[in-house]
């Protein structure tokens, strides 16, 4: 079962792609050229496709679904997750750090200055989730 | 920590699939578990050591200067 959603992983990223480029590629045949309008376009198939696969998916394979959660509750997968986040969170902050520092050396001061906003951002909310979490765990 | 939940279960019979399943987590935290890489939660404990019938202590070893496995 837990190979049979691996399978269901790949096929939904695949799936993803194709509506993807199936959205844009029907917006660019049709005559239309606004980018905004073609990746909005492009979205809302990625939303069918994947509306459409699920569908397909769990008539076919009924218990897909309840594996699906039971594995969400899982909690070496829920350490995995967490793990993953605080990585993903250190490796931003120091990315951003950095182009801040470029910004600075080449002076674009409006580029800094979004930059070093985005960095409170992070940081604040990173901050707000910690109090919360130590309040309430 | 160390844990005989490999040798437990190999002596029931019962597979890490079965495991999994009854305990309501993914066949491969029951590898994790019985390879040593992964500590349960106390939780996860209590559920493995109520589906053998048997203490936590008689299926984890805790050893003095054991660190966090996860």
């Amino acid at each position: 079962m837990e190979d049979k959603l691996k399978k269901q992983k790949i096929k939904y990223f695949i799936f993803t792609v194709i509506g993807y480029l199936l959205g844009v590629v029907i917006y660019d045949l049709s005559g239309n050229e606004n980018s905004s309008l073609r990746a909005i376009f492009g979205i809302i198939f990625v939303v069918i496709m994947r509306a459409l696969f699920d569908l397909y998916q769990y008539r076919k394979h009924p218990k897909l679904k309840e594996k699906e959660k039971q594995l969400e509750k899982d909690e070496r997968l829920i350490v995995i997750r967490d793990r993953a986040a605080y990585i993903t969170n250190n490796i931003m902050l120091t990315i951003l750090v950095i182009l801040w520092l470029t910004a600075i050396i080449k002076r674009n001061d409006e580029l800094a200055y979004y930059i070093s906003g985005s960095i409170l951002i992070l940081v604040a909310i990173m901050e707000l989730s910690k109090y919360y979490l130590s309040k309430k765990i | 920590m160390k844990n005989r939940l490999k040798e437990i279960r190999s002596t029931k019979g019962i597979s890490q699939e079965e495991l999994a399943e009854a305990l309501e987590v993914s066949r491969q935290t029951i590898s994790s578990l019985e390879n040593g890489r992964y500590n349960p939660s106390i939780l996860l404990a209590f559920k493995i050591a109520r589906f053998f019938q048997m203490s936590i202590e008689d299926i984890f070893i805790y050893e003095e200067g054991d660190v966090d496995g996860r």
